[in-house]
């Protein structure tokens, strides 16, 4: 369990079923959540050095082959082991999106309250991984509000009204989490989503707040154009908000005397509560600009990268058995990989391979069977180039959505950007 | 008078060769290096480095030119005019549309009016142009034949440039219909036909052209789509996707006979 960065007394308040919104103490660090407009998004930026790197990784990436992906690791790195699962769970267990929900109760401010003229309904954008959806459905438990379940494919497709009409029906405060999953891109599958919008935008529907994929977003502003300069979306985790961010996530797990070391160079990874500008660890940085402030493939890469020396792994493994959350695990130096391993798509993979990739980042994924719908090859092509994404690691079966996995985010975008694909606007080009 | 011509010894001989053996692999090593570089590429950088291999190769052309001429003639104006002047006549009454072919070539390079990667009409042959070379412009029809057409038709023939340097280029998708039918609504249809198809540059208009003919109403889906490489499947994906999405409607489509009208 993590920390909101809303002091102590807010540490107690996210365990609670429906917590009450805290004000944030003024002697605690500010938290590395928070929402702002559109607008207000910052990419971390590389500046010298850090730029030409991720410049000279980006090129080497096109020239790079998928049957050799990853250059040999330093000789430092090679004799270190993963993690044991169960202590990689508790050094870096998933993101505790309850937080965020906070920081978008304090961006919202009484909104769900006033029963003014003001919009009737909040846009909230959020990128691949960075989790709109779960903030959505906290904060709609918080509210008490209506959380409305996306439409079946079949009703985005055909017989829509049946779920325009029975949702209208009521009155209270409504959070829809997944407008990405109420259109398709298909002749016939735009319909819905542009009644609901309308409806929605109008007042018709009542109060409600849509969270929606960027992807899904930018592509929605060429079906129905909906100026929303007020739309919010988590800001992107620099350096310092990464920092604090990783640093909640360990002090969470309980971990103590606990060390982070650079696996090449074996200086040590600070993890800081309140980072100034400059206390930032170069790793860190460089880990918040490759990720271009996405949290979700932030914290992906970071548990990753995270490595033991093997009688460290011998010793966490016995120590498993007889320590189920292992809080008190005496291997207390823990290695960091400085190579971001990130998945490598085929150069001749094609056009079928860039339309795949670009339905599924539109969508936020797509169940199989609706593919040959969407897509201009015959469904055996698809799965087999699904098949092949897998082994590479670039997408994943979520439920029964294939969604771009959060370690090949960056990559399938890189893919997609050079080949002149529409894309979402929140990081350079 | 000065003597027109240097000691063409052994050594100056060695030194020609040498340098036309220079410029010929530098010209092959040029183009075959923009090739690969422009396969990793997409788009307007893909189409900005291809069109790189004709100037260049002009470029070494005249430098080798420029080194080989003071090494077989004294470099004086008198030289100079004596020789371009015969070597130009000769050109002008034995090689005439070779040279033409050259000039034009130059001229095409310098004027743009087609480059590596241009999908180019000259006499009715439509295709991607694939080589600028000295004498010829080579084009790839989409039936994937190669066709080389003399520089010279530059001079006389009109020269459809589809997207003239750029990565996109306008496609056309008809359809005929039934004339009893809400335009409206096709119009809508055909619309989110071309929004959804996986294929579109969304940077570009999409417009239906609607023309109401005696047999039934023409409609012409245009839009562009990412990659000009991509218009045949993309003209096929709307015609595909359209028809269907009009037959779910139950939008007729015009007989045959009225379309063969069309056609007369």
């Amino acid at each position: 369990m993590t920390s909101c960065g809303f002091g102590e007394a807010a540490r107690t308040m996210i365990t609670e079923p429906h917590p009450p919104a805290q004000k944030q103490d003024s002697a605690s660090p500010p938290s590395p959540w928070e929402f702002v407009r559109l607008a207000d998004y910052r990419v971390p930026n590389p500046v010298g050095a850090t730029a030409a790197f991720e410049k000279w990784a980006s090129l080497k990436r096109i020239f790079r082959h998928p049957a050799n992906p990853e250059p040999p690791p330093v000789k430092a790195e090679a004799d270190l082991r993963a993690l044991p699962k169960s202590r990689l769970r508790h050094l870096a267990g998933p993101i505790d999106w309850r937080c965020a929900a906070s920081a978008l109760d304090a961006a919202l401010a009484g909104w769900p309250q006033s029963g003014g003229s003001d919009e009737a309904v909040k846009f909230v954008i959020g990128q691949p991984h960075c989790g709109h959806a779960e903030i959505l459905e906290h904060w709609a438990a918080r509210h008490r509000a209506l959380l409305v379940e996306a439409p079946a494919v079949d009703r985005i497709l055909g017989d829509h009204g049946h779920w325009l009409e029975s949702w209208s029906a009521t009155d209270r405060l409504w959070v829809l989490p997944h407008l990405e999953h109420c259109y398709l891109r298909h002749a016939d599958g735009l319909e819905l989503v542009r009644r609901l919008l309308e409806r929605a935008t109008s007042g018709a529907l009542g109060r409600g707040v849509i969270a929606c994929d960027s992807w899904a977003w930018t592509y929605l502003q060429r079906v129905w154009p909906l100026p929303q300069p007020d739309a919010l979306t988590l800001q992107a985790f620099d350096g310092p908000r990464l920092s604090r961010f990783l640093a909640e996530l360990v002090a969470g797990a309980g971990q103590g005397r606990l060390q982070f070391r650079n696996a090449t160079t074996g200086k040590e990874v600070r993890l800081e509560l309140a980072p100034a500008d400059g206390a930032v660890s170069p790793e860190i940085n460089h880990l918040a600009i490759h990720s271009g402030g996405n949290i979700g493939t932030a914290w992906s890469f970071w548990r990753s990268s995270l490595r033991a020396a093997p009688a460290q792994v011998e010793d966490a493994q016995e120590k498993s058995g007889e320590q189920a959350h292992g809080a008190e695990a005496d291997a207390d130096v823990v290695w960091v990989s400085t190579e971001l391993r990130e998945p490598v798509l085929p150069r001749e993979g094609g056009e079928a391979m860039a339309f795949l990739l670009h339905g599924l980042l539109l969508h936020n994924g797509l169940p199989e069977f609706v593919l040959p719908e969407l897509q201009p090859q015959p469904g055996h092509r698809l799965v087999a180039c699904l098949l092949e994404l897998r082994s590479l690691g670039a997408v994943i079966l979520d439920g029964e959505r294939w969604r771009v996995s959060a370690s090949a985010y960056g990559v399938v975008r890189e893919f997609l950007r050079a080949r002149g694909f529409l894309r979402d606007h929140f990081l350079r080009g | 008078m000065t003597q027109m011509f240097s000691a063409f010894d052994t050594a100056a001989v060695v030194e020609v060769l040498l340098i036309l053996a220079v410029a010929t692999l530098l010209i092959v090593a040029v183009q075959k290096l923009l090739q690969w570089l422009a396969g990793y590429l997409h788009g307007q950088k893909r189409l900005y480095l291809l069109a790189m291999a004709p100037l260049l190769r002009l470029g070494i052309l005249v430098a080798s030119l420029l080194m080989i001429v003071p090494l077989i003639v004294e470099p004086s104006l008198q030289n100079m005019v004596a020789l371009f002047g015969s070597v130009g006549l000769a050109a002008g009454f034995a090689l005439k549309d070779y040279a033409s072919s050259l000039i034009a070539g130059i001229v095409a390079v310098g004027e743009r009016s087609y480059r590596n990667g241009d999908w180019i009409e000259v006499n009715g042959i439509y295709g991607e142009v694939t080589h600028v070379g000295m004498r010829t412009v080579r084009i790839l029809t989409p039936d994937d034949t190669q066709v080389s057409i003399p520089h010279l038709r530059l001079w006389n023939d009109p020269i459809a440039n589809a997207n003239g340097g750029r990565p996109q280029l306008q496609c056309v998708a008809d359809f005929f219909l039934d004339p009893a039918h809400d335009a409206a609504t096709v119009k809508a249809v055909l619309q989110d036909v071309a929004l959804t198809s996986p294929f579109l540059h969304y940077l570009e208009p999409i417009t239906v052209i609607v023309h109401e003919r005696p047999w039934g109403t023409h409609y012409r889906l245009k839009a562009y789509p990412i990659d000009a490489r991509q218009q045949f499947r993309f003209t096929t994906d709307l015609t595909v996707r359209g028809k269907a999405a009009l037959a779910r409607r139950g939008v007729r489509f015009a007989s045959a006979p009225a379309v063969a009208a069309l056609q007369a």
